[in-house]
């Protein structure tokens, strides 16, 4: 059964968008931090108990949005003449999930090239992709999409929301950091990885070497090239110097005017000073420590998270003393082989990274639910403490984003972001029934057809999906055998044998 | 020891031309037992007498040999001789073959055998078939066959389990030989009144509990053969009664094989080493031995596993496997303790005579 | 880079207590206490202790106290020990007699390896019963065998129930990897079914010859005392149908022998997740059903699409229903997460846990020794650290046979791992 975009519930609530906030979506380019709220006027959510993760819960409480920012929240709210009101005195309001790192959401998530710093997933996220809506049916309000793990050095990710059908209503910040990858792109081994890495930021500097050797002796190159790559050495961007990390520094780079470095080069050179961060990926616990030695050797360490696979726990020494946050991907429990007796020994990773204090964010890169819901619900499970759990799916990556201001938990002056559940969230009967993003009403469970369709089997009737096998049309239809043991017409003719 | 001494040495005939006397430092007697300056009398190819001290009869002539004497090496499973030609592939089940019938005793893998002090062998038809046929218990020189039938080698390995011809599963294998036994054949009815014992190759520890499982279900005697993890098994075979046949350790990481070696002594089930040659080299077996002795393996254990345990469960532990009177005489000189690898053997004998170990 | 090794004790705290050394050591006899203890005779005592000795449930004190003896337990729940009908713990194609497509004479117990990890990895998931079922290759695959997922080293110590079942499969499993007899006349594949009205074909054929054998010895086959057995009701039949036409097909099949007076079978139809589409079907016959894991997004085994709801449907409409986790292995599929997915789609407590405990006991009879928490019964327990089947709970105690597999105690597990 093939179900068809048109259908979707939640991308079609775009309605919801009011024209001045199209309007402002459009001048994202422009203006790319102050992008602008989904939905003016004022929206007030009454429900019976809110999870603020700033605070203490607050029981019968309300959430006042204005201007899509969150301006009260309490018990005893007066609320605005003029707020709609969504009142479910039964459900629990909960701050939208954050997913600090995810490889989908986008056509082909991986580059061929090498080293990529220069290309953004602005090019490549597909906003009606299946995977945005599910984020939302599942409760994640803001995502950081990264490229795919096949790399060296990858694009540059965006931080979005999972609402809107162009990148620019998605977007929530631009520069959302670049990914590296400590694990073998395909075809490679550790130390061909390895020497690519260190080769990127070798060339770099040779670059930058280069370019102060040209213009001491008289030349014009950087900016000839410039001129040639069509940017425009006037504007604001182009005026501050190109100044080196922390970890190393090129002599006399302070002459070259910054709009003049090539721009292929000049995310790398972002990322040496500090400017951009990096999500570097780690398969195994070998990757880490590598992972570690380039961010150290080039002065990017502290603006470093860590993209680790479960098996990476064996690092959790040289992560924690790195300092750097963590974004745990695949299962949470980690099995291993004994070698010599064959025994099977299991780790529940979020614990080893909890009691090492190191930051870290649940994924939903995961083999099972592919939600981040169900990540912190079964890591309570198996013995993490539930605001950590909790945490690990709101402020942290919102933390790990630098969007701790705006998202992660129920706060005044954060971005409206409310996710109601029908119980507590973390419970295995409890659905998200509606979610608000930045004010908007984006989904409403009651009208999500394929909540309805995984639920009961049932599709609306008279759409094609429910002509296709696989879905229950009507009560009536469904019993093509009536009860009175009688033998339908379809069944074969019973036979004698020989 | 003295009452030993006593009693066989009492017995001793009066010489006769061709008797021998040896006398050694250490007689490792093959049961677990020494015997310090012990001499062996050996008359028409078996022992007349072991003893501690010489009152010879007159007219022997006493060989003084400075070192050690042991028993042959008994080796409880080989295909060696059988020329490759250990399984039928047409058939899964074969009870009627004999592997006596394969015996080429010119083969060139015995006299590879005898040289390594491997005196006894035990030929079975490979673990291929479900059924393979019957063992034969020989001699590495001289062609003698010591027991034309001594056991129905089953397999309930994987190796016995073939895509292309029925059974492909342990289950299947199972309900065809449940069938098979359930048929009334001489083979069969031996085997189920325990006069022919079963040795079954299994490998795997699930294929192990299976063999005990079929045998304790029918009753059956004999040996669970191949097992390299059978010690973590050691109490469920204990309880069956069966024995075990190991495969020497033939280089990787042998520790988990011979904490399973050490289990088994632990539990007091016997067991003995079987070559499988030609895949293995005979001098495997005293090699698998020493590394046990190192690990921390009861020497006498050892030793009983290499001679009369190996013997016993070849079906001719009265016959081979010891130094003791009436036993064939096949017996190895050393230069010193057989299980230090830098003892030399000197010399070999099988059935009192001495084997030309100078030949390729 | 220091690779920590302390680690490993921190790594094995969930392991289970292992090794038979160990197990001989242990006390069979416990005062387990639990503030909640759910008998699944639709009964939940707030507080009560279950004293357990040599293997079996000797007393249940309602109020009774936990204790602080070496040999007492506690925890927040208990629950009788789950039992999983279609546990898919097998080894994979030696579980397939594939010389014949009909084999109700071959046993599972003979192909079985109780040194597989995943033996272990049910018992600690609290799964301490689970029939046995030859990998559905061929169309009859043998017969299935309830075994206790811990236990002594023997098949035959662990088996609850010997033959528990006839084992088969309906739809493309059986005829997947066969073809028209071509190229080398010695392959096995080229004389069985290649479409499903074959694999219809052979399991009808199976039955009237077993039943014409009655009269006519020339009509019996390798095995047809046991399909004998399967149509007159004394071995539970138990049928793999995914999609609703297999549904059908197993169905019509019971009713056309109810119909031609050929027997009278019990049917289990195992994973059957297209089971609400026609539950009506289901009532009328009278047929079990054992559900395969809810899928994520619906879609699962040979192209069935599975609703949340349908262990909700069954369950009302009186189909007696039993969860599986159906061979999936990974810790966030287990069949205590079946439960609740099952009651995410609307399944109410009482039902989710006599879906993994009573309910597949008694359809294939071994609801007199496991299945609930009463006098008498083996002492099967499983311990929860709060409400069972919820995400955030998780199983910290296992007793089987009134041997400790999992130990709730923290300090106990931790140093027994070491």
């Amino acid at each position: 059964m093939q179900f068809r975009p048109s259908l979707s519930g939640p991308t079609r609530t775009m309605s919801l968008l009011s024209p001045r906030a199209v309007l402002l979506a459009s001048a994202v380019l422009v203006l790319p931090l102050a992008a602008p709220a989904l939905a003016d006027g004022k929206l007030a959510i009454k429900v019976g108990r809110i999870i603020t993760l700033s605070g203490p819960d607050i029981t019968n409480g309300a959430i006042l949005i204005e201007n899509g920012r969150i301006t009260a929240i309490g018990a005893d709210l007066k609320l605005p003449w003029d707020a709609i009101v969504i009142d479910q005195p039964k459900m629990v309001a909960f701050p939208g999930m954050v997913e600090a790192h995810s490889a989908r959401g986008m056509d082909r998530p991986n580059e061929n090239i090498d080293v990529a710093p220069f290309l953004s997933v602005r090019d490549s996220i597909d906003p009606v992709g299946f995977y945005f809506e599910d984020s939302l049916r599942w409760g994640i309000t803001t995502i950081n999409v990264q490229q795919g793990p096949n790399c060296v050095i990858g694009a540059q990710g965006m931080v979005v929301k999972p609402v809107g059908i162009t990148i620019e209503d998605m977007l929530i910040k631009p520069d959302g950091g670049l990914k590296l990858s400590a694990a073998p792109k395909q075809g490679y081994s550790p130390a061909t990885q390895q020497q690519a890495l260190r080769s990127a930021f070798s060339d770099l500097r040779a670059y930058l070497e280069e370019t102060v050797r040209d213009k001491q002796q008289g030349g014009d190159r950087s900016k000839r090239e410039a001129l040639f790559q069509g940017r425009d050495l006037e504007g604001e961007k182009s005026k501050g110097k190109a100044m080196g990390g922390n970890a190393w520094k090129v002599e006399g780079l302070e002459a070259i005017p910054r709009g003049e470095i090539d721009e292929k080069q000049e995310p790398l050179l972002a990322l040496v000073e500090g400017k951009l961060a990096a999500f570097f990926y780690c398969a195994r616990p070998m990757d880490v420590q590598r992972a570690l030695e380039i961010a150290r050797a080039n002065g990017f360490l502290a603006r470093t998270t860590l993209v680790c696979n479960t098996a990476c726990w064996k690092a959790i020494d040289a992560i924690a003393d790195a300092g750097v946050p963590v974004v745990l991907e695949g299962p949470l429990v980690n099995l291993e082989r004994d070698p010599i007796t064959g025994k099977e020994m299991e780790t529940f990773v979020p614990k080893v990274f909890a009691d090492k204090k190191v930051r870290f964010a649940l994924s939903s890169s995961n083999t099972t639910t592919e939600s981040l819901w169900f990540q912190a619900a079964t890591s309570v499970g198996l013995g993490l403490p539930r605001d950590t759990a909790l945490k690990a799916i709101t402020i942290v990556p919102a933390e790990i984003l630098g969007l701790q201001k705006r998202v992660g938990s129920l706060e005044v002056g954060k971005d409206g972001n409310v996710l109601l559940f029908s119980g507590d969230p973390l419970s295995v009967t409890s659905f998200v029934e509606h979610v608000i993003v930045e004010g908007a009403h984006v989904y409403d469970r009651s009208k999500d057809i394929r909540v309805k369709a995984l639920l009961e089997g049932k599709m609306p009737p008279g759409t094609s999906a429910a002509a296709e096998p696989g879905a229950k049309v009507e009560p009536s239809a469904a019993k093509p055998h009536d009860d009175t043991g009688t033998v339908p017409l379809d069944e074969p003719a019973p036979k004698k044998k020989d | 020891m003295l009452a030993l001494a006593l009693t066989l040495f009492a017995a001793a005939a009066p010489a006769q031309s061709g008797t021998l006397a040896i006398q050694a430092d250490t007689l490792y007697l093959g049961d677990g037992r020494t015997l310090e300056k012990g001499i062996l009398l050996i008359d028409e190819g078996k022992f007349r007498a072991v003893a501690s001290s010489a009152d010879l009869p007159r007219g022997v002539r006493l060989i003084q040999h400075k070192g050690a004497i042991s028993p042959g090496f008994v080796s409880a499973h080989d295909q060696t001789s059988l020329g490759g030609e250990a399984t039928d592939e047409t058939r899964p089940m074969l009870a009627e073959a004999l592997a006596a019938h394969g015996f080429d005793p010119e083969a060139k893998e015995l006299r590879l055998a005898a040289r390594a002090g491997v005196t006894t062998v035990l030929l079975s038809p490979s673990a291929d078939s479900l059924v393979g046929g019957q063992t034969a218990v020989v001699k590495t020189a001289g062609g003698k066959i010591l027991q034309r039938r001594s056991h129905l080698a089953l397999s309930l390995s994987s190796s016995a389990l073939r895509l292309d011809t029925p059974p492909t599963s342990p289950m299947g294998a199972v309900t065809a030989l449940e069938a098979e036994f359930a048929a009334n054949t001489s083979v069969y009815a031996d085997v189920k009144a325990g006069r022919l014992p079963v040795m079954i190759h299994a490998v795997a520890r699930h294929e192990i509990l299976r063999s005990i499982e079929f045998a304790t279900r029918n009753k059956l005697k004999g040996s669970i053969e191949g097992a390299p993890l059978a010690g973590e098994l050691a109490e469920v075979i204990k309880e069956s009664g069966l024995s075990v046949v190991l495969e020497p350790f033939t280089g990787g990481d042998s520790r988990r094989e011979i904490r399973s070696v050490l289990a088994l002594s632990g539990a007091g089930v016997p067991f003995a080493f079987g070559l499988d040659a030609p895949s293995t080299g005979p001098d495997a077996l005293r090699l698998s031995a020493a590394m046990c002795l190192r690990e921390g393996l009861d020497r006498k254990a050892i030793e009983k596993a290499l001679f009369s345990d190996a013997a016993s469960i070849c079906g001719v532990g009265d016959r081979v496997g010891r130094l003791e009177r009436g036993f064939d005489a096949d017996f190895l000189l050393w230069s010193g303790d057989p299980l230090d690898l830098s003892s030399r053997l000197e010399a070999v004998y099988i059935d009192g005579a001495r084997v030309d170990t100078s030949k390729p | 880079m220091r690779f920590p090794i302390r680690f490993c004790a921190l790594a094995l705290s969930l392991s289970p207590v292992s090794g038979f050394a160990q197990e001989k050591e242990q006390s069979n006899d416990w005062s387990v206490f639990a503030d909640q203890v759910f008998t699944s005779d639709g009964e939940m005592i707030q507080g009560a202790l279950v004293r357990v000795q040599n293997g079996k449930i000797v007393a249940i004190v309602p109020g009774g106290s936990a204790g602080s003896s070496d040999t007492s337990l506690h925890a927040a729940a208990m629950t009788a020990g789950m039992i999983d009908l279609s546990a898919r713990i097998d080894m994979g194609l030696a579980s397939v007699e594939q010389g014949r497509e009909i084999n109700p004479d071959a046993r599972v117990a003979n192909s079985i390896d109780l040194f597989d990890e995943e033996w272990t990895r049910a018992a600690r998931s609290g799964v301490t019963t689970v029939l046995a079922n030859p990998q559905d290759d061929d169309v009859i695959g043998g017969l299935g065998v309830a075994v206790k997922t811990a236990g002594d080293n023997s098949v035959a110590a662990r088996t609850v129930k010997a033959d528990a079942v006839l084992r088969g499969a309906i739809g493309t499993q059986p005829s997947r990897r066969n073809h028209p007899a071509f190229g080398s006349p010695g392959d096995i594949f080229s004389r069985r079914p290649t479409t499903r009205m074959g694999v219809e074909w052979e399991w009808r054929k199976a039955m009237y010859d077993a039943a014409a054998s009655r009269t006519d010895k020339a009509r019996a086959y390798p095995g047809s005392d046991q399909v004998l057995l399967a149509l007159d009701g004394k071995l539970t039949l138990c049928i793999q149908t995914w999609s609703t036409q297999d549904i059908r097909t197993a169905v019509f099949l019971k009713e056309e022998i109810e119909r031609e007076k050929l027997g009278t079978p019990r049917l289990i139809l195992d994973a059957a997740a297209e089971a609400w589409k026609e539950p009506q079907l289901l009532v009328r016959s009278k047929v079990m059903v054992v559900l395969p894991p809810f899928p994520m997004q619906g879609r699962t085994g040979e192209g069935s699409f599975m609703a949340w709801d349908t262990a909700k449907v069954l369950h009302d409409l009186g189909v007696p229903i039993a969860l599986s986790a159906h061979g999936a292995g990974a810790a966030e599929v287990q069949l205590d997460r079946q439960a609740g997915m099952a009651m995410r789609g609307g399944l109410p407590f009482d039902a989710a846990l006599a879906a993994v405990t009573i309910e597949p006991a008694r359809m294939i009879g071994i609801d007199g020794r496991v299945g609930s928490i009463a006098v008498g019964k083996d002492a099967d327990l499983v311990l929860w650290s709060g409400v069972p089947f919820e995400l955030t709970s998780r199983v910290v105690g296992v007793l089987i046979d009134g041997r400790l597999v999992l130990d709730p105690r923290p300090a106990k597990a931790s140093a027994s791992a070491k």
